[in-house]
């Protein structure tokens, strides 16, 4: 049952990661391209975004609750990145729908841009950061040591700065792929975002050979475990495989193909890392870990947990395959 | 965490209510085909939004808070009473995807679709509501485990979620997220129409809402006896903080207004009903209630805040009721009244009562439970995270919220101003 409420953690992850990197890699396209690629921002997002921040929710929820001490050590030593992603959250947010629902003076409206812009890259980048200091193992819980080496230590490391950069990169990446469908060829012109896009894609390969080689670098015991695990190799083959069919199909602007290429490209990641990272959960210090099966709570509460789970993905599946349709049916 | 709560609450209530009013619009525009409920309908929808997406913001927060300040409890209870947060994501994610169809899908779905679409939203926010309120029914009334040397065995989180508070917590909840958005929108509109008394939108506008807020502000007093009692049979320390009845009694009096004296443990300045409390505890005017002094003193919440904050919402209850039943008398005898100037201005002074009701209750549930963050199990500072230098982080916070309470403020008010715009002088 654990292993159930595991892979779901990780596909509701595995979803914020592509709606809402995508969402937060369009307000870094902004700060790229400049102000004329707004239009094409608010149309992409404003029907998508109001969902996408629940699967960040289920994720935690599903954590707490299912794997409480987890989701403690989490948040106990990670305070004050999670924190500031935290900030960059409620920023972002409120900047955007601001910038979308208030008719205020061009002064105001310029300011929400800013905020808009400059969240969108320092919530990812945080995000990265703590799972980093997730997986990295630099926690540890002698509170005598001093706030330095307890809460700020885990997570200030080139590890997670690479992570970050690499987290920011794949939002940039994803974003401009799905934009670039808002505006086909056929529209005329060269889309502003393609080479961008194929920048972005060029970064988030380099930055994630960057992740690997700091992390061979600082010894991380996951680095390891990844290199001995056959399945995380064989994911990272797949996403490897797919880097010519994405440049192929950004050459075509063959759009669906690209968007299933870069969704299964940033799937394959993501399982990989997945597979690597367990059963840890949350890496200490020394080789001491916090894993699936410590962290699981009771069974009563498991199987209620899947049950609720199960009930609402039969409510909400429908749901959101009708608001596409509708969303699309103007055509 | 407090300021987080306290922010979130008023977007809660507003989430749970909002809805409603968008849909009898859109409901009346159906039945009537008159335009003007189109218009209304379209303008509360794009307030629905706005507080759906800030409000889903602030529930992003609050998630990550309840570990980053209180990971003790987390720890403990989050297997036993994550349950309805689980639902309450469900019903979030419904709420999110019809509002999103009704949103977009004005012109594109069928008017009926369009409608349900619309109920839709207002049930699952008002779930949502309900349900978050069910982990809070549990921190006063935990049930459904076992404390042993292991930490909480025996777990039973359907039992932890039927707890005793949970039901006449909701209901107090509901009606009041009701009454406090009804009466500031009606405020809203009143305001609105005394300064364009040719605006029909915001007459009509002005009677849905002031229409909820009475109703709800008229039942409220029977849920908050119902709840009276039940923490009087629960909590009878909480009751007695929020009375600031000292000295176990039989035939307790219940005091109106007044100020309490912790050393000579009196009140004064206040007046007292003789029996009443007796009576609204138990329903006899002879029970005895007991006294604060019945308990160490280590276990007794601040008693004042805790009494000043039960008097302001009774209050501010009572002025909306008072407001409640003028407005169904205008209704009945003189129903050109309802637009008199002097009773908008009643209308405008009732504005902030509720969400004040609101913020005063919800400080009796929470400040009236300390020590305590699980009543009787767990005490509040055994939860708290052990990170030194706590206020940053909640200076940050505070400051957050207080700016973006600002923004909303002034985005609301350029929203209202364009609304206008686009109406017709008469209507």
């Amino acid at each position: 049952m654990a292993e159930t409420l595991i892979a779901a953690i990780g596909a509701s992850l595995l979803l914020y990661l592509l709606f809402g990197g995508a969402d937060f890699g369009a307000g870094i396209l902004e700060l790229v391209v400049g102000p004329r690629a707004q239009p094409y921002v608010d149309r992409a997002l404003s029907p998508v975004w109001e969902t996408n921040h629940v699967w960040l929710i289920l994720a935690v929820v599903l954590t707490f609750v299912g794997f409480p001490a987890a989701y403690v050590a989490v948040s106990t030593y990670l305070h004050v990145p999670l924190s500031l992603a935290l900030l960059g959250i409620v920023a972002r947010g409120v900047a955007f729908t601001f910038r979308h629902y208030d008719p205020a003076p061009p002064s105001t409206r310029r300011w929400y841009t800013r905020v808009f812009k400059a969240s969108s890259v320092l919530t990812p980048f945080f995000l990265g950061v703590v799972f980093a200091g997730i997986a990295e193992g630099r926690m540890h819980e002698r509170l005598e040591e001093g706030f330095l080496s307890v809460f700020v230590s885990p997570w200030l490391s080139p590890l997670a700065a690479a992570v970050g950069l690499f987290t920011c990169a794949l939002c940039v990446f994803l974003a401009a792929s799905l934009l670039a469908a808002e505006r086909g060829p056929r529209a005329g012109g060269q889309l502003p975002y393609l080479r961008v896009a194929r920048g972005a894609h060029l970064a988030a390969i380099s930055l994630g050979g960057l992740v690997f080689a700091v992390a061979w670098h600082s010894h991380v015991a996951f680095a390891h475990r990844f290199l001995d695990s056959p399945v995380a190799l064989g994911c990272m083959g797949i996403a490897t495989a797919l880097i010519p069919v994405v440049a192929w199909s950004f050459g075509r602007g063959a759009v669906l193909w690209l968007r299933l290429a870069v969704a299964a490209q940033v799937a394959t990641i993501v399982a990989g890392f997945g597979v690597a990272q367990l059963p840890v959960l949350v890496a200490f210090q020394a080789g001491e870990s916090i894993t699936y099966v410590d962290a699981a709570a009771p069974a009563t509460t498991l199987r209620l947990l899947l049950m609720a789970l199960g009930t609402g993905a039969v409510l909400i599946g429908p749901g959101v395959v009708y608001l596409m349709r509708v969303y699309k049916s103007e055509g | 965490m407090a300021s987080t709560l306290a922010f979130h609450i008023v977007f809660a209530c507003v989430g749970m209510s909002l809805p409603w009013f968008m849909v009898v619009a859109r409901w009346r525009e159906l039945v009537t085909g008159d335009p003007i409920y189109a218009r209304l309908s379209e303008a509360w929808s794009k307030g629905v939004a706005i507080f759906f997406a800030v409000g889903a913001v602030s529930g992003t927060v609050l998630s990550f808070q309840l570990g980053l300040l209180w990971p003790g409890f987390m720890l403990h209870a989050g297997p036993v009473i994550g349950m309805p947060f689980s639902l309450e994501g469900t019903a979030f994610f419904v709420e999110a995807i019809a509002l999103g169809l009704f949103l977009y899908g004005r012109d594109r779905l069928r008017p009926r679709v369009h409608l349900a679409c619309g109920v839709m939203v207002g049930v699952a926010g008002m779930a949502s509501g309900i349900l978050v309120i069910a982990a809070n029914g549990w921190m006063n009334s935990p049930s459904g485990f076992t404390v042993g040397p292991e930490g909480f065995t025996d777990i039973d989180p359907v039992a932890a979620m039927l707890n005793d508070a949970w039901g006449v917590e909701a209901l107090h909840m509901v009606l009041a997220a009701l009454a406090s958005t009804g009466f500031a929108a009606a405020g809203v509109h009143a305001m609105r129409l005394r300064a364009r008394p040719q605006l029909r939108l915001h007459a009509v506008g002005m009677r849905i809402a002031l229409m909820f807020g009475v109703v709800a502000a008229l039942l409220q007093p029977l849920s908050g006896d119902l709840s009276a009692k039940s923490v009087a049979e629960r909590q009878p320390l909480k009751l007695a903080a929020m009375e600031s009845h000292f000295v176990t009694e039989s035939g307790a009096g219940l005091w109106v207004g007044g100020i309490p004296d912790m050393k000579e443990r009196t009140v004064n300045y206040g007046v007292q009903i003789p029996y009443a409390l007796s009576f609204l505890a138990y329903a006899d005017p002879h029970a005895e209630v007991r006294g604060l002094a019945d308990f160490p003193e280590d276990e007794w919440p601040p008693v004042l805040v805790c009494h000043l904050a039960f008097q302001l919402m009774v209050m501010m209850g009572v002025g909306m009721a008072g407001v409640g039943v003028l407005f169904l008398g205008l209704r009945w005898k003189k129903p050109s009244w309802v637009e008199h100037p002097r009773f908008l201005a009643v209308v405008v002074a009732a504005t902030p009562m509720g969400f004040i009701a609101v913020e005063a209750g919800w400080v009796v549930t929470e400040v009236g439970r300390q020590p305590w963050i699980i009543y009787g199990v767990m005490r509040t500072e055994e939860a708290l995270t052990p990170m030194p230098g706590l206020w940053i982080p909640l200076a940050i916070s505070l400051t957050v919220y207080v700016t973006l309470s600002a923004l909303a403020l002034a985005v609301f008010r350029r929203q209202v101003r364009a609304v206008e715009e686009g109406e017709p002088d008469h209507g």
